[in-house]
Parts: structure tokens; C-alpha cells; sequence
């Protein structure tokens, strides 16, 4: 933990605090738990996806279909249960088919990687829109606007609220504890699994670790198994907090998703993909586009400052690349 | 003593060009056995086949007493076989512990990872070799000689019976060969056996205890002792016995080709001064330091002097501020690093070739014909002699040797007047280096001037006519090679002092 402070991780943190801060002094709102509480429910989806595309971005390789995964599996799974009638189903049956779906569906991808050794860039921008088509054209394209029961209750379920001055009521969805507890999941998962362990080595460098007797192939399969169903966890939070169920409305927004990854430590040589930089990365962003507002910017400067800010954490990032390279010509 | 490989009159082929040609070697228990051989001539399919990765055509691989036909890379570790690869095949974003013991956790199937356990064991793994570093540590932050020693621990904790070392002393200071030398050494005594691949043969001398000898994918001398001269060795990897050959003297007389007037650059050289005469071969020698690298980039431009003068054919041309200068007079430069330098590694052959004179073949419209193009390359590769040349092939594929002499021929396609060569041979086998050689003088004897910049003084000898000491950025003194032997020339650059009383 001390080795993952030291690090990129930290320098989000500062950057996290220098912002909110001096939104802060802007307008005090920004600092309130209440504000607290709507971004943390405004990140719940993002922070479900940008897990998926963390795991893929370890193994060495940027996906580009996790939000057309999880937008298929979220519909078809959706539109499933309401024309069968079965609005009463219980919620941890909806959410194994998305599972199943998101899976399935992300194994297609493996298959075309792994098998025919493409690379995952490339497939995935393939199958993205390959996704996203097939679901328009074969599955529906109308809005389902009357969930089954238990997503429904599940769009209102609060752990804890808060009640401002001005009498209105903030609370802190249930799914919000339901995500940091997948994020230290994975964080188990990548830390002290082998498997976890072996995604990393393969990310690093693919021929070292088939030298070192890394079963490639396995790996992978059980990484994208896991990211896929990630995936379609993540697109049953996206239709549950809508409370309805829109095909494809997401597909578009993943690089959004994959500059929280990169924020995250993603790029870095010596992390590949860091479970809590991928969180506070979530954050930054979450915070700058939600806050923005608050603050009176007009929105078409959010997507500026939000790139500046990737921009500036990106090239933090190098820049502590930079200097340890420039240890090493000394040296040696 | 005991056999731990052997290898009985194997044969390789790929896709009908051989590789291995009836190749024998045996390792005992506890040797250090050193395999020499020209880049090209097989010890690399070797050592893939030996751990797993390619599979052998014919012959038998006995590996501790049990005969493999088909050995995987799993049986070849579960053997207690290594092998340290040039590129150390770590993971830079993983700790020096976790890099050490990553064999370990996939051979035993563990599903947990014990990071404790994991530390200690590391630790343990390094004291083995007496090499001390914290194991918290990221790769990615380590320079290469510490990368080796990760690679070596992570060797020794498979309990290697056998550690294969390919080109390990390439990338490394002096100082650090040293250590690894006591590495290797403590490695022995520990009871492993290392089979180390070079071709660096001084280094031979030093480390090993036996030598075998490979040409053309097989073996063509082996011995259980260390015996073997150095002129011997050259003449096993080459099949040629090198002549001491010297360069032709040249007159130098009329207006000097080109003329250098009192050269500066703060900190780097002071008060240069020379002459060069057409078809003269001109070395500069020295210690690292001593400024002559700097001079020659100076020269042509690279990193300009500060004051001085240039005089080409007479004529004064002030100083040499850009690389653009030094080409409108002519002036080629082959650069010491050719991988960052001197070409473009993903590209063919050819197209390196004539990446120098491509402007010229501009036909109408400044296009390019590509019959022209096409002609230009034949023309310009035939020049000079590349083995397994193919034309269309990237210049990555071809040995360091012939990297070089993929420089050399860009060069010579321009019809230089004047050529800087900037350590030419470095990284270059013996063969491939007396290639270069003859394609130097042979180029002196058409007419063109050559500076070659040369810390390798047996080279230096061979190659150059005159040749200039620098010390501390000035010219300490100028000799004819004539006059001078090796022996001479190595003292008064080491220890000056010596050749004072001498004289």
C-alpha cells in the first residue's frame, strides 16, 4: 500500500484536493457531503466499465467494445425478462443473464486475440460496432421504460442520506458500496492471485512470459471471462439508474471510460493498471464535469478542461518515466 | 565427470537453409565452457533448441543421461536448464522479487501469491550470488547491468543445473563485466554449469575453463581446457587466418584534402589541428574522453565547434556549423550507434542503401522512377559483399556485421570525398570486422579520404597509415603507422609514462 502511495496514485490524489479545493472557494456547495454523494452516484457506471477496461488494458491491450458489451447485455437481458412477463423475476437471476451475456460476449472477442492473434485494439474496434449493430438491427431499438420490479427498487435504494439547508435530500445509493466492493475485489484478485499476477507479466512483456511458463492463452480467457462480466454488471447499474433501458445509448462514451484507466496508471510502464489509481481517476473526472456546472462554466468548456486535465496527468506520468530513463543512460 | 547436455551430430533446418550441420557439444557438471562463433553461424537455433523452442530435424540431445526427442521449454527448465536472453525477458512493471520468483510461482501451480514468502526467498536467491539490491524495487528502474543479475537470480532460484548466457557482456561497462565474471565464477562453485556465448574473445581467455568453436552450425573445435590463442580462436570462427595486414603508405604531398585549424569546443577539445591528404586513411586514437568523439561529430556538424577553421582542397570554408555543411563539401559520417544513428531498422535493405542519395534520382517532376530506384540499389549493394543479403529484407534482420556494412554502403553511394568513421567495428565480429577493413582501404586506394576514430588499437594498426593521440581534448602526437607497433602505440596511449623513458 506505502509502494502505491508513493506513486502516480498520489499525484491524483493532490490533484483531486488542489480542485476541489479552489472549486471550492468558488462555491461552497462543491465541498458539501450532499455534492459528495452526487458524484459518487454519477460515477457508479463509469467506475463499473473503467474496471472491465482496466483488466483488458493489464493483459497489454486497449478495449474499445466494453460499453457495447454492456449495453447488449443490459437490453437483451432487459427486454428478455418484460416480453416474457416476467417482471417478477428476482434480481440476481436479471443480473446472472447479463453476466452470462457480457461473458459470452467478450470471449468472442478473446477468441479472435487469442486464437487468431489479433490485436485486442483492432478486434475490439470491430466488434464494438459489430455489437452495436447487431443489437439495433436484430434485438430492438425502442425504449423499454418499464423495468422488471427488482431493478426498479434497486434505482432507490439508499444506504444513507443527507438533508440540506434548503430541505432537499441527498442519499448515497446502495450501488455505490456495491462498486468499491468489486473494486477491492479486483484489487485481491490482481494482488494476490497468481492469476493476477500472471495478467500483469503478460501485459509487461508476452514473450517473457511465455518464457517464464505463463499460460497465455488461460490467463487471457479468465481475465476477459471476468472483464465481461464486469461489463454486464456495469450496463444492468447503467439501465437500473435510468430506470430504463435504451439500446446503445452509451456506445461512444468509452474513451471517456479509458482516460480514467490511463489517469489511473494505465500507461505506465511500471504499473500497467492500478485498481486504485483507476478509482481516483473515476473521481477526477467525475468531479470536473459534475462540478463544472455548479461553478457556471458553459458545457462545451467541460470537455476542454477535462482534457486538459488528462493531458496534465498524462504527461505527469511520463515525465517520472522520463527521469528514471535518465537514470538509467547515466548509469550506465 | 558427469554430463549434464550433449549433443550428438544435430541438424536444423529453416525452410531449406541450414542452421545447424551436424553440431556436437558436451557441458559437464561445473565448467564454464565458452561458444565462440561468428553472428550468423547457428548458436542462437542452438540454444532454442537446447531450451525447447525449436525442435532439432536429426540427431540426439541427451540432457542429464535422458535422451529427448522433442523437449518442450517446461522439460527443459524442469532439467534445471536457464536461459539468460540478451533482452533478460523481465518484466519491468514488477519488483525485483516478484521478477525472481515468477518462474517458481507458475512451475508449482500456486494460486495464492505470499508476498512475504515471496521477499524472503528473493533475498536469499541474491545472497546466492552475492549481489545486493533492494528487492522492492521496480525493473523498469534498474540499469541493465542489475537487470542481468535479476536475470541470473531468477535462473538460480529454478535450481539451474545449466545457465545459457547469450552475448551477456554486450551492454556492459568494463567494471560491470568484472562482475559478472565473479558471478559466473560463484555460480561454479555453487555447482552450476554456464555455457557462455560470446564473441568477445578476450573474454574467452578470462572466464572459461573449455571452448568450443562453431562455423557454419557446427562445431569445428572442442576442448576441456583453455588453451586455445586468440589468433587460434579467429582462425576456427573464420576458417581464415587473419593477415597482419597494414595499409600501403600514401605520399602526402600538394594541398591537403582537408585542413583543420585550431579546432575548439569548451570542454571537449582545444587547439586541433591536421591535415588530410587524398586517399590517406588518417586514424585518432585515445582514451575514452579524450575528446576524439566529439571531434568527429564537430566535424561534420553534428555538435559544432566553438572556433577554427576548415580548409577543403585549400579552399577556407569557416567552420562546420551544420550537418548541411559538412555534406555540401562532401563529407560522409558514419555514426558510432547505427541503431539510432545510422538507419532505419524497419526498412529494407535496399531503401537504406540509397536513404542518402534518394534526392538524386528525382527524375521529371521530382518523381521517382522506380526502375531507377531499383538499379541504384543493385548498383549500390554490389559494392560491397553482405552475407545472406536480401535485398527487400528490413536491416533488422541482418547481423550487427552487416548492419554496419549497410552504413558503410549508404555512404559509399554518395561517392563521398572525405569519410569520418566513428568507431566502425564496434559490436562487430572478427570476420565481418577484417570485411570492413578491406572496404576502407579499398576506398583509400580509390582516391577517397578517410578519418576513422578508433579506440581499438590492433584496428587502428591495421587499417591507418598516420594516426593522432588526443589526450585530455589536444593532440598529443602524431605517428606512422609504419614506424609503430601495436604494442607501442597501446602504451603510449594506457601509460604514457612508459614510452617517455623509452625515448
Amino acid at each position: 500500500m506505502k509502494k502505491l502511495l508513493k506513486s502516480n496514485e498520489l499525484v491524483l490524489v493532490g490533484i483531486i484536493l488542489i480542485l476541489w479545493v479552489a472549486f471550492g472557494l468558488v462555491n461552497p456547495n462543491i465541498l458539501s457531503i450532499s455534492n459528495v454523494f452526487s458524484i459518487t452516484r454519477a460515477s457508479i457506471v463509469t467506475a463499473t466499465f473503467a474496471l472491465a477496461a482496466m483488466l483488458v488494458m493489464i493483459v497489454g491491450g486497449v478495449d474499445i467494445s466494453f460499453l457495447a458489451i454492456g449495453s447488449f447485455a443490459m437490453y437483451v437481458v432487459v427486454k428478455y425478462f418484460v416480453e416474457m412477463q416476467l417482471l417478477g423475476a428476482s434480481m440476481a437471476v436479471i443480473f446472472l443473464a447479463a453476466i452470462a451475456v457480457g461473458i459470452v460476449l467478450h470471449l468472442i472477442n478473446w477468441f479472435f486475440i487469442d486464437r487468431l492473434s489479433l490485436p485486442i485494439f483492432i478486434v475490439t474496434v470491430g466488434t464494438q460496432s459489430l455489437y452495436k449493430g447487431y443489437l439495433l438491427a436484430f434485438v430492438g431499438t425502442s425504449y423499454i421504460t418499464r423495468l422488471p420490479d427488482s431493478l426498479r427498487a434497486l434505482a432507490t435504494r439508499y444506504v444513507a442520506s443527507v438533508t440540506d439547508q434548503n430541505g432537499i435530500t441527498y442519499n448515497l445509493h446502495i450501488l455505490v458500496l456495491v462498486v468499491a466492493v468489486m473494486y477491492v475485489l479486483v484489487h485481491l484478485l490482481l494482488t494476490y492471485t497468481t492469476l493476477g499476477r500472471h495478467a500483469y507479466a503478460i501485459g509487461a512483456d508476452a514473450t517473457a512470459a511465455k518464457r517464464a511458463g505463463i499460460n497465455i492463452s488461460k490467463t487471457r480467457f479468465l481475465i476477459f471471462v471476468i472483464a465481461g462480466a464486469i461489463a454486464g454488471i456495469a450496463g444492468m447499474f447503467h439501465g437500473t439508474l435510468n430506470r430504463t433501458a435504451v439500446p446503445a445509448d452509451i456506445v461512444g462514451g468509452e474513451l471517456a471510460v479509458i482516460a480514467a484507466v490511463f489517469l489511473g496508471g494505465g500507461a505506465s510502464k511500471r504499473a500497467r493498471g492500478s485498481v486504485l489509481g483507476t478509482a481516483l481517476g473515476v473521481f477526477l473526472l467525475a468531479l470536473i464535469s459534475n462540478n463544472l456546472i455548479l461553478l457556471g462554466i458553459p458545457s462545451y468548456w467541460q470537455q476542454a478542461v477535462t482534457g486538459t486535465i488528462i493531458i496534465i496527468g498524462i504527461v505527469l506520468q511520463s515525465l517520472r518515466g522520463a527521469t528514471q530513463l535518465g537514470k538509467k543512460g547515466a548509469s550506465s | 565427470m558427469k554430463k549434464i547436455v550433449e549433443l550428438k551430430n544435430v541438424v536444423k533446418t529453416f525452410s531449406g537453409a541450414v542452421a545447424l550441420d551436424g553440431m556436437n557439444l558436451t557441458i559437464y557438471e561445473r565448467e564454464i565452457r565458452c561458444l565462440i562463433g561468428e553472428n550468423g553461424c547457428g548458436k542462437s537455433t542452438m540454444i532454442k533448441g537446447i531450451s525447447g523452442y525449436h525442435k532439432f530435424d536429426s540427431g540426439e540431445l541427451i540432457i542429464n543421461g535422458k535422451h529427448y526427442q522433442n523437449i518442450t521449454p517446461r522439460e527443459a527448465m524442469d532439467e534445471g536448464i536457464q536461459v539468460i536472453y540478451q533482452d533478460f525477458a523481465l518484466f519491468p512493471n514488477m519488483t525485483v522479487a516478484e521478477n525472481i520468483m515468477m518462474i517458481d510461482s507458475t512451475t508449482q501451480n500456486r494460486r495464492l501469491v505470499n508476498w512475504k514468502k515471496m521477499k524472503e526467498e528473493a533475498r536469499r536467491t541474491l545472497e546466492r550470488i552475492k549481489f545486493d539490491i533492494d528487492v522492492d524495487k521496480y525493473v523498469a528502474d534498474l540499469n541493465v547491468a542489475e537487470k542481468q543479475m535479476v536475470a541470473i537470480s531468477r535462473a538460480i532460484a529454478q535450481e539451474a543445473k545449466l545457465l545459457i548466457m547469450d552475448e551477456p557482456t554486450s551492454a556492459l561497462t568494463n567494471a560491470e563485466v568484472e562482475k559478472l565474471f565473479d558471478v559466473v565464477r560463484e555460480l561454479k562453485k555453487n555447482g552450476v554449469s554456464v555455457l557462455f556465448v560470446t564473441h568477445k574473445l578476450d573474454e574467452v581467455i578470462r572466464v572459461s575453463d573449455s571452448i568450443t568453436v562453431m562455423r557454419n552450425g557446427k562445431n569445428v573445435y572442442e576442448s576441456n581446457e583453455n588453451t586455445l590463442s586468440k589468433e587460434d580462436m579467429i582462425y576456427y570462427m573464420t576458417g581464415k587466418r587473419l593477415s597482419e595486414q597494414r595499409s600501403e603508405d600514401v605520399k602526402r604531398e600538394g594541398v591537403p584534402v582537408l585542413e583543420v585549424r585550431n579546432y575548439n569546443l569548451d570542454g571537449a577539445f582545444k587547439n586541433v589541428n591536421f591535415s588530410l591528404y587524398k586517399g590517406e586513411i588518417l586514424g585518432i586514437s585515445g582514451l575514452m574522453g579524450c575528446g576524439k568523439d566529439r571531434l568527429a561529430k564537430a566535424l561534420f556538424g553534428i555538435e559544432p565547434a566553438s572556433s577554427g577553421e576548415v580548409l577543403i582542397n585549400g579552399k577556407p570554408i569557416g567552420l562546420i556549423r551544420r550537418v548541411q555543411d559538412a555534406l555540401d563539401h562532401n563529407i560522409g559520417y558514419v555514426p558510432e550507434d547505427r541503431l539510432t544513428e545510422g538507419l532505419h531498422m524497419d526498412h529494407t535493405i535496399a531503401d537504406n542503401a540509397i536513404a542518402r542519395i534518394i534526392k538524386q534520382l528525382r527524375g521529371k517532376y521530382s518523381l521517382l522512377s522506380k526502375e531507377v530506384v531499383r538499379d541504384k540499389q543493385d548498383e549500390t549493394l554490389s559494392m560491397v559483399r553482405i552475407t545472406g543479403l536480401r535485398r527487400d529484407n528490413p536491416v533488422r534482420t541482418l547481423s550487427g556485421g552487416n548492419q554496419q556494412k549497410v552504413v558503410l554502403v549508404k555512404w559509399l553511394a554518395a561517392n563521398p570525398d572525405i569519410l569520418i568513421l566513428n568507431a566502425p567495428t564496434v559490436g562487430v565480429d572478427v570476420g565481418a570486422k577484417s570485411e570492413i577493413h578491406d572496404i576502407v582501404r579499398d576506398l583509400a586506394k580509390r582516391g577517397v579520404s578517410t578519418i576513422v576514430i578508433s579506440d581499438d588499437i590492433p584496428e587502428v594498426v591495421q587499417v591507418c597509415q598516420r594516426v593522432l593521440i588526443m589526450e585530455n581534448g589536444e593532440i598529443a602526437s602524431e605517428h606512422l603507422v609504419k614506424d609503430i607497433t601495436i604494442e607501442q602505440l597501446e602504451a603510449m596511449i594506457s601509460g604514457k609514462n612508459k614510452m617517455v623513458d623509452a625515448q
